[in-house]
């Protein structure tokens, strides 16, 4: 009898400047906004829906993103040790811990994974639902604010065309829920998506040109 | 006479239903502490405090009093050990205030053990405590809101626990009596060392009394610290959604608020 392995979606790399820009922002957003998502890290999520009209579901999400794979588990168990050993003095104790702790974890875009990003969705959710039936997606990151002159604000209107992955558990299922867990206390009835990825492009004022 | 309570990886949810409204909750009470829970309406204050006192089994974790899962004590045992006074309880029909504060003592009679002289000497001191000497042959239904409360308290403290959880306990009380309940649970902490639990809505009178403040938002505890370290203006503005602040000391703390906020940071 043959076996057959699960089919491994097909991946590349994110663009390193991509990658740089999304530690950037979570760095600035650690040590300048006591954690506030910045807009750099809430992209829409396009959903395929066969059949229905629109073909097309648009999700606002924030996304994470993961440690190299072979630091997941010990980050991971960091995570992990920091909430029970604050959770008993409260949410609030546990934010301002996790926010310094965070303050010197994203510095080094070589210590992620750069080949996805995550976000945590109910497991009952429409884009959910739409992930499950159809993998293939895109997110949408879309900066542009005229004030901001640092890096990390710069104009930038990108697609990321991705396959998503869910995990229901495992060490990705565990490093983004005691990521969040951090912020937002244990969830239940979360599910952890990846979204591998496959071509990023510019859209800048109509375009659609392939970033390497 | 004291007792500690630890609470573990608390999951609440009501019967019937499919949300917890308390979510991980962890939280030590240290022999002869005072804690007052506080935070908005229905950020999960009373359903702790009914879990606390062995009314509603944990989905998840526990409760335990110095050291034992207070489901694995027998009730009448618990009833000596831990009195709650709820928010609105309703006393049946005709009952005089007299006789509710007997049904006190009920925990501690027995098989083999009647009415004692400790137990009228327990009812006299909680009557006397609670002012309600002049009133103790009338029926509950009769009396006013605020005297009504203070029947259901000589109740509780009839019961001469080591723990007593409160749920609003000077909710209704003119400020005299208010007062003199807050002075009270202070005196029976100091003299008889009872480990004492209340939830209270006056943010002021919680950092009067408590040793710590348990802040609650949204089924979780927010901060479990000392009242000013808790009582702070981005507590009060994240949870409670005012621009306000603390002032004075321990002894007359002074709440402003200045006006309803717009929090920048919700958890």
């Amino acid at each position: 009898m043959f076996q057959t392995k699960p089919r491994v979606p097909t991946t590349t790399p994110l663009s390193p400047e991509f990658l740089r820009w999304q530690v950037l922002l979570r760095n600035h957003t650690m040590q300048e906004r006591n954690g506030a998502p910045h807009a750099g890290v809430a992209p829409l999520l396009s959903v395929r829906r066969a059949g229905a009209k629109p073909a097309v579901s648009t999700h606002s999400i924030i996304v994470g993103i993961l440690p190299a794979a072979e630091q997941l588990e010990r980050k991971t168990e960091e995570f992990r040790t920091l909430y029970e050993e604050e959770i008993g003095h409260g949410s609030r104790a546990l934010y301002d811990r996790g926010i310094e702790y965070l303050k010197t974890y994203y510095r080094d875009a070589s210590s992620f994974d750069p080949h996805s990003i995550t976000t945590m969705l109910s497991t009952e959710s429409p884009a959910l639902v739409g992930l499950e039936a159809d993998p293939q997606c895109s997110l949408i990151f879309y900066v542009f604010d005229l004030d901001e002159k640092a890096e990390w604000g710069r104009f930038r209107c990108l697609q990321l065309d991705c396959t998503a992955v869910v995990h229901r558990r495992g060490p990705v299922y565990d490093n983004v829920w005691w990521h969040n867990a951090l912020f937002h206390g244990k969830e239940d009835g979360m599910a952890v998506v990846q979204f591998l990825h496959r071509r990023t492009y510019d859209t800048r004022f109509g375009r659609l040109e392939l970033v390497t | 006479m004291s007792a500690a309570l630890s609470i573990g990886g608390l999951h609440l949810r009501h019967p019937g239903t499919d949300r917890d409204v308390v979510r991980d909750l962890r939280m030590e009470v240290t022999p002869g502490e005072i804690v007052c829970l506080v935070g908005p309406n229905g950020s999960g204050k009373s359903t702790t405090l009914a879990a606390l006192a062995r009314e509603l089994r944990p989905r998840r974790g526990a409760v335990r009093l110095d050291g034992q899962d207070v489901w694995s004590i027998s009730r009448r045992q618990f009833a000596r050990r831990v009195a709650r006074l709820p928010q609105e309880p309703i006393a049946p029909e005709g009952l005089t205030v007299e006789q509710l504060v007997r049904a006190g003592r009920h925990a501690h009679q027995g098989l083999w053990r009647g009415w004692a002289s400790e137990d009228a000497s327990a009812v006299e001191s909680a009557l006397i405590a609670m002012d309600l000497l002049d009133v103790r042959k009338r029926t509950v239904e009769t009396l006013s809101g605020g005297e009504r409360r203070r029947a259901w308290l000589a109740m509780v403290l009839s019961q001469e626990t080591e723990v007593l959880l409160l749920d609003e306990p000077t909710t209704g009380l003119d400020i005299r009596h208010e007062w003199e309940v807050l002075d009270l649970l202070r005196r029976i902490r100091e003299e008889r060392g009872v480990t004492l639990v209340l939830v209270l809505h006056q943010l002021d009178r919680a950092a009067r009394l408590a040793d710590r403040i348990a802040v609650f938002h949204r089924g979780r505890l927010y901060l479990h610290a000392s009242p000013s370290e808790c009582l702070n203006h981005e507590t009060l503005r994240d949870v409670f959604g005012v621009d306000a602040s603390l002032s004075g000391d321990s002894v007359s703390p002074q709440l402003t608020i200045r006006a309803p906020a717009d929090p920048t940071r919700r958890l």
